[in-house]
């Protein structure tokens, strides 16, 4: 029973089935439009932002850690020191989650009765500083230092030999908070995944306030007013942020093979890897005659695609569903907004291409290093 | 309500509460990490020690006898000095005055000189000055010599003062003599017992000062113990045995002595861990021994984590499962991590000796080391895998360049198959039917493989040439006799049955050669006869070599040997060849660089026995025959097995586990399992044939594979400077370059040489007819007459029924070993001067007289010139006349003067040599010629006359 229950979760965890379960349940959870808010309802799934469901979903999660630490090869990661703040991650972001939508839905309830939300009567925009604020953060300081001097006693650092750059470990992983940049780097080449990507994050994160006009919902925590905004926010940062950091640190083991969490680390594990190029699959599967030695003919189907994805759809958008968007922003504005919503969707769809049709690179010209 | 109060989202008692205990809290975590970075394991390590040492004290104090009636006549001598020196107070505190007052006086005196000097050189630096710019010299010169003997005048002033003081000094002194001296006395009777009671007073609390009690108590406190702490890291600097960070290399640094304390002090040989003395310190670790600690440190030989001071930390390694659950219960013991020099598991500690050692064919002392390189050697890994230290060397295995001549088809292939079904202790090891080619595909295939194995050797080879005729049978009896006396047994064996043999250096010395069972089903009488008359006839590069036999005996050892059969190896069937499996074998080899078409193409033109030839060649190159046979087309082949030049060095990660977990982790772990079964990480594996495990099962024993790991530990990157490697000196080097050929042809399994070998001595019985004993033999033989001996050996003992053979060796091989044997006895003259000897001379008379039949007898046992002995013929003993061109003279006086300390054993007695008491009666002159009177008791000048006349023999 245990042995099926352990590998049922082992069959679930792997990423393109974890993925796709979270891609579908994403929605339900964080209604982007009232048509899902609907079956959100009639799911329940708007209890889960209650204190009960709060309490549930910390023993849920609790236990399934409890039953990890019975299991020989789970707690080998969860005990090995590097990984414990990822532990404390995946603990302190829900909660957090957690906290702050339920605070929205509680204000989402008040606004539905005409009632004040609920930062309006405490504050009034004044906050005691003195010495209410500066006490119990000074409070919290010393506690946080306490906790952290503990930490390195119980898990000492380890003193290890001089670093061999002919020998590296296996498998080599990033400092916890680049796992999930390292994970990217399964299915871009670096310059993606460590140069383009990152760029675009902090770029994008920065331009928040000059893209978000909405003046509804500030100063105070509220789901049904800005259901849009926050849903793809949070897809951006549980989905493509702290999703491929757990997948790195507890499901990448020897040869950065994918290994369930139930699953023995075993170096000889072996994955068929038969991945093909676009180009591939044009030319020699379909046309069935060799690649163009022009690179530029050759990838021409992948660059007509890119080129389509970023310059097509906003387009076809800005006339049909997005077109009150594109009123009330701008062209740039809204340009933009759809560029980077549209590069946040490339990393999934290039992770489905990957396992669904083993597609290597949608434009390879490796004459240039230019791969995509 | 107070406006203030209606203000506050938190009570400020309770804030003040939560501040208190959260700052409690966090003062407590202060403390804690002052306790957790003072409580180390080596402390209280240490602190056990100290307790120790002083019970061990203790005993010590009580277990030294002292003289008490000496003490107490010590004593009373004390007393009484003091009490005369009593009577003598008034004239000494008279002295002691006046020399207070003298010494002043020389005191202001000695200060008048010396300011003195000091302007005297000022004006001298004037003088120097005028001199150079030639202004004023006359005015610098006058105040100059005015300076000078001013000074002198002070000097003397203050001598005179001098000698007052030192007359007062010597005078006092005399007064107090006598209790000096008896003080001095009692000293030194108590002297051992002052050093224990010394030691004690510095680390026992109870015998020390109340001081010292505070002292002790406060130096180690948490924080003030970086002043002068009593429990300190001991740490050992070696300069010149580097650790390799990757980039550069740093001197070793070893703290293993902060809790081994008394590893290296005699006398804690019981004492439990980690406080054991060194299990030899003779070797290792004193100051005496060739190993001394501040020299060597400890990780150099055992390897480890040197820096570490915990028990895990150091990297400490449980040779077996069962000491790692010992040891996890006893220290919480697991395997350090992110380290990949791990300490060698005590069993395997040798493994260390070959960082300096690593040119000597036998290391004295590391026992285990020496039998793991013998095996190596001897099952020839270096064959198959490279191995820097054998680069070089020639095949271990038999020549089958002409096999067709010497063994029939069906022999090869059951020999192949299975070569213990025909020999149960050969060294050729098992190929087939092994762990992972057991089931019946793979046997199946096998028996198909040998098949060509057996086509391609008789196919490619050439003819032999039998020169020598079988003239007449052999009687087998006589040729059993000759083959126990003439000197097979130096290197054979004769064992029909599996016998359990000690795995030693000996034992393998004495199984050099084949065991020789069954040879009647192996081998002709003619191939036989040739083999014995001329080895290098068969193979080139064989080291068996020539005995020299007449047709005779060559003819009856043959019949001997023939008359050993194996009826189950000839009763056992050769299975026919399966074509089909014959294609589909050349087809998968085929298809390895060709296209399935064109194989089909290229094998429908080949015959059967081109297939066979394929498939024998192919099967060949597979399994490396040719590392060890010289076999035609494979000259230049590559070894095929993993380069284990530096295999101690190898990452555990680089060793494939496959599915094998019951053994530990570990390089040696690893080792131990692939040596009993070379196929065991095959476990659980699907391959194809060709990439399955092929390393052959030598089949070892527990004690044959924990030598081989040693050595292949061994076999590991070291940075050691050039002064710490042991055969450093060219002449070092000669030697093990000569004992390396001493030792792969086996002379030690019929002499004893450099204090190693001589086992067929435990055959013959008799020490006196075995093949003497050369440990001294460089500086016994006359190097020329060495070098005439080996290119032809002549009879020296006429009684020896054992043969020195014939060996095919260069001249410069000859020298090797002549050298060698001459720089183990610390001699390096090529040429020396004939010892000449003048029979008118007064010690020709003397030795003659002492070689005469009345007194020595030499006559009695040794040939003279060829002039037959009196006694005994089995006592008869080399030909004199032999001596002066065989023997060093300086050697001869050594061996007359006691020839069991240079042979032990030898009938030689030690001849009669007169001594002072021996002539010193009236009437001697009736007895003994008048010059031995005169050098009766110097048995030095009458052994050299002894030796001057033996070495007129014959002249």
């Amino acid at each position: 029973m245990l042995e099926l229950i352990k590998n049922t979760i082992d069959f679930l965890s792997q990423p393109s089935i974890s993925l796709t379960m979270i891609l579908v349940a994403f929605p339900f959870v964080f209604p982007p439009t009232e048509k899902f808010d609907v079956w959100h309802r009639k799911l329940k799934l708007h209890k889960i932002w209650t204190k009960q469901g709060g309490l549930i979903g910390l023993v849920l999660i609790t236990l399934y850690f409890f039953l990890g630490f019975t299991d020989e090869n789970f707690s080998l990661i969860l005990k090995k020191p590097d990984n414990v703040p990822i532990i404390f991650i995946i603990y302190s972001c829900l909660y957090f989650l957690w906290l702050s939508m339920y605070q929205a839905y509680e204000n989402d309830k008040r606004l539905a009765a005409g009632e004040p939300v609920a930062e309006y009567y405490p504050a009034k925009e004044k906050v005691l500083v003195w010495p209410d604020l500066v006490f119990i953060e000074f409070i919290a300081l010393i506690l946080m230092t306490v906790f952290l001097l503990i930490w390195s006693i119980a898990l000492p650092a380890p003193l290890e030999q001089a670093a061999n750059p002919t020998l590296s470990p296996n498998p080599a992983k990033a400092p916890w908070y680049f796992l999930g940049l390292q994970e990217m780097l399964v299915y871009f080449d670096p310059w993606i995944a460590g140069v383009l990507f990152p760029s675009l994050m902090i770029l994008g994160l920065m331009a928040i306030p000059y893209f978000d006009r909405n003046k509804e919902g500030s100063g105070y925590y509220s789901f049904a007013r800005r259901r849009k905004s926050i849903s793809i926010f949070l897809y951006g940062w549980l989905v493509l942020w702290i999703f491929p950091i757990v997948i790195g640190t507890f499901f990448r083991g020897p040869n950065w093979n994918f290994f369930g969490p139930f699953e023995e680390w075993s170096v000889a594990k072996v994955v068929a890897l038969s991945n093909v190029n676009l180009s591939d699959y044009i030319w020699v599967k379909m046309l069935r005659i060799g690649l163009p030695s022009n690179p530029l003919l050759r990838e021409s189907v992948g660059i007509v695609f890119l080129l389509a994805y970023f310059g097509l759809i906003p387009i076809v958008l800005a006339r049909g569903k997005l077109r009150a968007l594109l009123e009330k922003l701008g062209p740039i504005r809204y340009g933009l907004i759809v560029f980077l919503a549209l590069a946040m969707m490339l990393l999934p769809i290039k992770m489905y291409l990957r396992w669904t049709l083993n597609l290597k690179y949608i434009i390879a010209i490796p004459e240039a290093f230019f791969n995509i | 309500m107070d406006p203030l109060k209606e203000q506050r989202y938190y009570r400020p008692q309770l804030l003040g509460k939560w501040f208190g205990i959260s700052s409690l809290i966090f003062v407590g975590t202060i403390f804690w990490i002052f306790g957790d970075d003072y409580r180390r394991e080596w402390k209280s390590y240490q602190m056990e020690f100290r307790r120790l040492e002083i019970e061990k004290t203790r005993v010590n104090l009580s277990h030294l006898e002292v003289d008490d009636k000496q003490k107490e006549l010590l004593e009373a001598n004390l007393a009484a000095a003091e009490d005369s020196l009593a009577g003598r107070r008034v004239r000494i505190i008279e002295l002691e005055n006046l020399l207070e007052k003298a010494d002043g006086q020389y005191y202001g005196a000695n200060l008048r000189h010396q300011s003195n000097t000091a302007d005297l050189e000022v004006v001298r630096y004037r003088l120097e000055r005028a001199l150079a710019t030639k202004k004023g010299i006359d005015r610098a010169q006058l105040v100059y010599q005015r300076m000078v003997d001013k000074d002198y005048r002070f000097q003397a002033v203050a001598e005179e003062q001098l000698v007052i003081v030192e007359d007062y000094q010597q005078n006092l002194k005399e007064l107090r003599t006598d209790v000096k001296d008896s003080e001095r006395q009692l000293a030194a009777l108590l002297r051992d017992v002052a050093i224990l009671e010394r030691k004690l007073t510095i680390i026992d609390p109870e015998e020390m000062t109340f001081a010292n009690k505070v002292a002790n108590v406060f130096r180690d406190l948490p924080v003030v113990d970086f002043l002068a702490p009593s429990l300190t890291i001991n740490q050992i600097i070696v300069k010149d045995i580097r650790d390799n960070i990757n980039f550069t290399t740093v001197p070793k640094v070893d703290r293993c002595t902060t809790c081994h304390l008394a590893i290296d002090k005699a006398g804690y040989e019981d004492a439990p861990q980690p406080f054991t003395t060194h299990p030899s310190l003779d070797r290792y670790l004193t100051s005496a021994s060739p190993h001394p600690i501040n020299d060597f440190g400890c990780t150099g030989c055992h390897a480890g984590r040197g820096r570490g001071t915990s028990f895990i930390s150091a990297g400490h390694m449980p040779a077996t499962l069962d000491q790692a659950h010992e040891w996890e219960e006893d220290y919480d013991w697991e395997p350090l991590e992110h380290w990949d020099e791990k300490m060698y598991p005590a069993a395997y500690s040798q493994a260390g000796c070959l960082k300096c050692h690593h040119s000597e064919p036998i290391l004295k002392g590391a026992e285990r080391l020496t039998l793991g390189l013998t095996i190596i050697e001897k099952a020839s890994c270096f064959g198959c895998h490279q191995l820097d230290r054998y680069k070089g060397w020639d095949r271990r295995g038999p020549n089958l360049a002409m096999v067709a001549g010497k063994l029939e088809q069906d022999f090869i292939f059951k020999w192949v198959r299975e070569p213990r079904s025909f020999r149960h202790n050969t060294w050729m090891p098992s190929f087939f039917n092994q762990s992972n080619t057991s089931d019946s595909a793979s046997v199946h295939r096998a028996d198909t493989e040998i098949h060509g194995i057996v086509h391609y050797l008789y196919a490619k080879s050439s003819e032999l040439q039998l020169p020598f005729k079988l003239a007449a049978r052999g009687e087998v009896a006589r040729g059993e006799a000759l083959f126990e006396s003439v000197g097979c047994l130096g290197c054979h064996v004769m064992e029909p049955e599996p016998v359990i043999v000690e795995a030693t250096l000996e034992r393998m010395m004495q199984r050099h050669g084949p065991n020789l069972i069954g040879l009647g089903s192996k081998v002709s009488a003619d191939w036989l006869f040739n083999w014995l008359k001329e080895p290098t006839n068969y193979n080139p590069i064989s080291r068996m070599p020539n005995l020299r036999l007449t047709d005779r005996e060559a003819a009856d050892i043959t019949a001997y040997l023939l008359d050993s059969r194996i009826p189950e190896f000839e009763a056992m069937s050769v299975p026919t060849l399966d074509e089909a499996e014959l294609d589909s074998i050349t087809l998968g080899w085929m298809a390895k660089d060709n296209t399935l078409q064109r194989v089909r193409s290229i094998m429908a033109e080949m015959s059967l026995d081109d297939k066979l030839e394929y498939v024998g060649r192919r099967s060949i190159l597979h399994y490396g025959c040719f590392s060890c046979h010289n076999l035609p087309g494979f000259e230049d082949a590559k070894p095929i097995g993993t380069p284990l030049t530096f295999e101690g060095s190898k990452p555990v990660h680089s060793l494939d586990f496959g599915s094998v977990h019951e053994i530990g982790h570990t390089n040696y772990n690893w080792f131990e399992a692939k040596l009993a079964d070379p196929r065991i990480f095959d476990r659980h594996t699907i391959k194809p044939h060709d990439a399955k495990l092929r390393m052959p099962n030598f089949h070892f024993s527990e004690e044959e594979i924990a030598a081989t790991v040693t050595a292949l530990l061994g076999f590991a990157k070291a940075d050691v400077g050039h002064a710490k490697l042991a055969s450093q000196s060219a002449e070092g080097e000669l030697i093990q370059r000569g004992l390396t050929v001493i030792k792969d042809y086996n002379c030690q399994g019929c002499h004893i040489i450099d204090g190693t070998g001589g086992q067929i001595r435990e055959i013959i019985g008799d020490v006196a007819l075995s093949p003497p004993n050369l440990n001294t033999e460089g500086a016994r033989v006359q190097p020329l007459w060495l070098f005439n001996f080996f290119k032809s050996p002549s009879t020296i003992r006429p009684n020896l029924k054992v043969r020195m053979p014939t060996y095919d060796f260069s001249d410069q091989t000859w020298n090797d070993i002549i050298k060698t044997f001459q720089y183990l006895n610390g001699i390096n003259t090529a040429f020396e001067m004939a010892h000449q000897v003048s029979t008118t001379s007064t010690s020709y008379g003397v030795g003659e007289f002492l070689a005469s039949g009345d007194v020595g007898d030499c006559g009695k046992c040794h040939l003279m010139a060829g002039k037959q002995p009196t006694g005994n013929r089995a006592d008869w003993a080399v030909d004199l006349a032999l001596t002066k061109h065989r023997l060093r003279p300086d050697w001869v006086v050594d061996w007359l003067r006691d020839p069991q300390a240079i042979m032990p054993g030898t009938k030689m007695p030690q001849p009669y040599i007169p001594t002072r008491e021996d002539v010193d009666f009236e009437g001697a002159e009736e007895y003994y010629p008048p010059p031995v009177i005169e050098m009766a008791g110097d048995s030095q000048a009458l052994l050299e006359s002894l030796r001057d006349y033996v070495y007129t023999i014959g002249q």
